[in-house]
């Protein structure tokens, strides 16, 4: 096989292995940074160069090696000129001088106890030819470090990007970015010329060649966006002016000699922050440096990891002191400067947690580190495992201090402090869509129900995220996807009739990496009574239902009703098809608080069976309920009997005279309980009317109880 | 509001002061008492060799030493040159152009008082037994000094090994 080919295999089984683990830390809640380091460990000594050695050696033969290193390199560049490009200043402001005292003693802690660590470690896995002060330089500068984009990323999925914590925790870490790129660079003069006095030229070089890139090549840069403004796009050729400047800038902090990458994070970082502008360049570039190239530099950096080194117990000793001493530093180093600024403990406590993400920055650190030879082989491995344990401890542990339940609760306060008044709602009503413009129907119905006494309608949306790294991940752009989300909610309610419901609705919408289970989580939290979800004709499959829909209603710990719209609002004429049993109970529940909301809307229950005369065939429960409903309102309910024989055929045939028919999950109209089942399909298609199908899952409480306390207590203007 | 009032002012000047004052202090003393290992890592190929066994004779010997400061990890590479001694074989010996076999044993110990230890086992096609093998050495000049030893058939042979420039980078395996 020649060269050529040979990689482009190799590149194949990169991507490949990336996507593959990268998927399953999503599944597992993690970031997807992980799954992709985890990759390249996968395809290195450590796994495949252990199990099969030589097919290993066949498939990534050493002559290989350097065109992944060139390619890796060049994606390094790349990414790291996107992740300048992502510092936005706005992270900078409100919080700052409390985030650079964070940042800076939250690096301080762990560099100190890095440099004490080194004590340790450099006469046991150290060389001589490295000086003592670039090692110990180098080793607490990997323990300093924060990793921005991952960091970004699990605040943004949290919903934490607007929470203080999540502005003073991004704005921490984008301090914390700068400070550690630049102590690095420090580092790698040290390291290069071996001592403090000989850095002394590589580093003012590099302070003027930063105050170059701030005023001249910034000045220039603003010339280039308005020259996108006039135009209104990024065309071929400016992009190329960019790259080029990326390129020039890579090579110049090379001469200078730092290392490449600080060249193209420079470039990114003074590129003018304008929205439209950072986003057509980051979107036209990192779909392919993210995709691409990026694993290739996870996968660079695998071969090079050896966990078959830790071969004795003593060298695991020392991975477990280079673990603590990271951990340790920047969880005690956060928290205390957090305190000491006046943060809440579990802020600070979340703070610590979160600092701790190290991931993919700390693996191009450790990278140029080996490249230097300023970490030996084992002390690469240690510090890749110190990455990887830092980076996946942080979700859990941000879990564990601040769960999500909690943040959304914080969120909800703030925004009923901001909203008109304060609800202490009595019925809730969770509604998840996807598209709000396609929902007015189902807002309307989650009106209907609720009415306007004391209840509440939740219009969720949450959105998922594509990959970690991308521009529409960060939290700036997730921010504006949300509030887009909102705005699109808000004028949906809007057109909702009588306009009295309009207040009680309150749209939640956020970011989640799980759509049905947070669904689920916030249906918990909320102490949602109902969830009611849409369901489109066209998504009708063969037997069940599809995607999401089916996915909520097997994971939704509430009562669920699943709406197919048919006929528009109002539906003055609704029909319940009634079985006895306790999903009808809660269709009938629905039926009738409808009629509280509306006072033309009259109400028949077709029964398939009279069992006990004296409560018409009705649970005597639910029928004691209705006995005490408002004469205004039972006066508006009727009783039907079903002729025997195909009880479906004649709900159909009732609903030809209904605008809505409601009904519960039960075999009697052939509808089977948890997946509604495939004879929905045909109830759904031949259904005249709109259908409500509703899935008991309380087994206590009835709908209709609150509406008729509050009727008790309150007689009604119906 | 401005965080950075005198509380907050001292509490950051001394941390910065202490760990510069801590790096100064730590990164003199490593400077002026700690020792770090010399680099002895990479490939020696084996010059002059006592009395190997039998099922080693005719093969090449290589000593691949991967260096972490004390740690030494590696493999010894015995390569033969197609035909092994002693078997008679009309095929292998009328294909001169065939694939030399490899076999690595790996290896690890400690490179301590300017002496490198190593020890490992593994077989070798046309070796009775498995060998268990441990390398005593030292780095003179180029060359790498030392004995070898099969523990298990209690054979101990001297070694000269001369250092081989690094030529493309190593990948699976250690």
């Amino acid at each position: 096989m020649t060269t050529p080919v040979l990689i482009l295999i190799e590149i194949l089984i990169v991507i490949g292995l990336s996507r593959l683990m990268g998927q399953l830390c999503r599944a597992l809640k993690q970031p997807l940074v992980i799954g992709e380091i985890i990759a390249g460990i996968m395809l290195g000594p450590s796994l495949f160069g252990l199990i099969a050695p030589d097919l290993a050696v066949t498939l990534f033969p050493p002559e290989t090696i350097p065109y992944l290193d060139v390619l890796a390199q060049i994606g390094l560049v790349f990414f790291m000129f996107l992740i300048g490009l992502e510092l936005n200043p706005k992270y900078l402001k409100g919080q700052l001088d409390m985030a650079i005292l964070i940042s800076h003693v939250s690096i301080l802690v762990p560099f100190a106890l890095g440099s004490i660590l080194a004590l340790l470690l450099y006469p046991l896995v150290s060389s001589q030819e490295v000086s003592f002060t670039a090692f110990s330089l180098f080793l607490g500068s990997a323990m300093s470090i924060t990793a921005f984009p991952v960091l970004a990323r699990i605040i943004t999925e949290n919903n934490l990007q607007k929470s203080k914590l999540g502005t003073l925790a991004l704005t921490c870490a984008a301090v914390d970015d700068v400070t550690a790129w630049c102590l690095l660079a420090v580092a790698i003069a040290v390291t290069r010329t071996n001592s403090f006095v000989g850095a002394i030229p590589t580093i003012v070089e590099a302070l003027i060649y930063i105050a170059f890139m701030m005023v001249v090549v910034r000045w220039l840069l603003q010339k280039l966006e308005i020259h996108y403004q006039r135009r209104g796009k990024l065309s071929p050729l400016l992009l190329a002016w960019i790259y080029m400047g990326v390129v020039v800038s890579a090579l110049i902090t090379e001469l200078i000699g730092i290392h490449l990458i600080f060249g193209a994070f420079l470039i990114g970082a003074v590129m003018p922050k304008n929205e439209g502008f950072v986003q057509e360049i980051a979107e036209k570039t990192e779909d392919f440096v993210i995709i691409f190239l990026l694993p290739i530099f996870f996968a660079y950096s695998g071969l090079k990891t050896q966990i078959g080194l830790l071969n004795r117990p003593v060298l695991w000793l020392l991975c477990g002191a280079v673990l603590l001493v990271a951990i340790i530093g920047k969880y005690v180093g956060t928290y205390i400067a957090a305190r000491v600024a006046g943060v809440e403990k579990r802020d600070a406590s979340a703070l610590g947690w979160l600092m701790n993400t190290r991931g993919l920055t700390e693996l191009i650190v450790l990278n140029i580190g080996l490249k230097f030879g300023v970490i030996s082989p084992l002390l690469f491995t240690m510090l890749v495992i110190m990455a990887l344990v830092t980076t996946l401890m942080t979700s859990p542990l941000l879990e564990w201090v601040y769960p999500k339940g909690l943040i959304r609760l914080n969120a909800t306060d703030t925004e009923e402090i901001e909203g008109t008044e304060k609800l202490v709602p009595t019925y809730k009503i969770l509604v998840p869509v996807a598209n709000p413009n396609t929902q007015a129907g189902l807002f309307q119905l989650a009106g209907s129900i609720s009415g306007d006494k004391g209840a509440v309608v939740h219009p969720l949306s949450l959105i998922e995220l594509e990959e970690d790294y991308l521009y529409g991940s960060t939290p700036e752009a997730a921010d504006q996807l949300v509030t887009k989300r909102r705005e699109q909610i808000e004028n949906v309610v809007h057109t909702l009739e009588p306009e009295s419901i309009r207040k009680s609705i309150v749209p939640i919408v956020g970011i989640a990496q799980d759509i049905a289970q947070e669904t689920a989580q916030i249906a918990t939290d909320e102490q949602a009574n109902l969830t009611l979800v849409g369901w489109h004709r066209s998504a009708f499959t063969q037997n069940s239902l599809g995607g999401r829909v089916r996915q909520i209603l097997n994971n939704s710990p509430t009562d669920v009703a699943v709406f197919v719209e048919q006929k528009p609002y109002p539906w003055q004429s609704l029909l319940v098809a009634y079985a006895n049993n306790i999903h009808d109970d809660l269709a009938l529940s629905l039926g009738i608080r409808m009629l509280f909301s509306d006072d033309q809307r009259q109400l028949k229950i077709m029964r398939l069976a009279k069992q006990d005369s004296d409560t018409q065939g009705i649970s005597s429960e639910l029928w004691q309920s209705i006995e005490t409903l408002p004469e205004s309102v039972r006066s508006r309910i009727e009783v039907a009997a079903i002729e025997p024989g195909d009880p479906l055929q004649a709900v159909i045939q009732a609903s030809a005279v209904a605008d809505l028919t409601i009904v519960g999950t039960s075999r009697a109209w052939g509808i089977e309980r948890q997946t509604v089942g495939r004879y929905t399909d045909k109830l759904a298609k031949e259904c005249k009317s709109s259908i409500l199908i509703t899935h008991r899952y309380n087994q206590v409480a009835y709908h209709i109880n609150s509406l008729i306390e509050e009727e008790l207590n309150n007689p009604s203007v119906v | 509001m401005s965080h950075f009032n005198l509380k907050t002012l001292s509490f950051y000047a001394v941390a910065i002061g202490s760990v510069l004052l801590l790096f100064k202090v730590v990164s003199t003393y490593g400077e002026t008492k700690l020792n770090a290992a010399a680099d002895i890592d990479g490939s020696y190929q084996f010059a002059s060799v006592g009395n190997l066994p039998d099922c080693l004779q005719g093969k090449q010997l290589n000593l691949n030493i991967e260096q972490s400061g004390i740690y030494l990890f590696g493999n010894l590479k015995l390569t033969s040159s197609g035909v092994s001694p002693g078997v008679d074989d009309d095929r292998a010996a009328q294909a001169p152009a065939q694939p030399k076999s490899v076999v690595k044993i790996p290896l690890s110990g400690d490179f301590e008082n300017k002496q490198i230890i190593m020890s490992g086992k593994g077989n070798v096609p046309g070796c009775d037994a498995e060998l268990q093998l441990a390398i005593q050495g030292q780095r003179e000049q180029e060359n790498l000094v030392g004995q070898i030893k099969d523990t298990a058939a209690q054979t101990e042979v001297p070694f000269v090994a001369k250092y081989q420039e690094p030529k493309a980078e190593a990948v699976a395996g250690h």
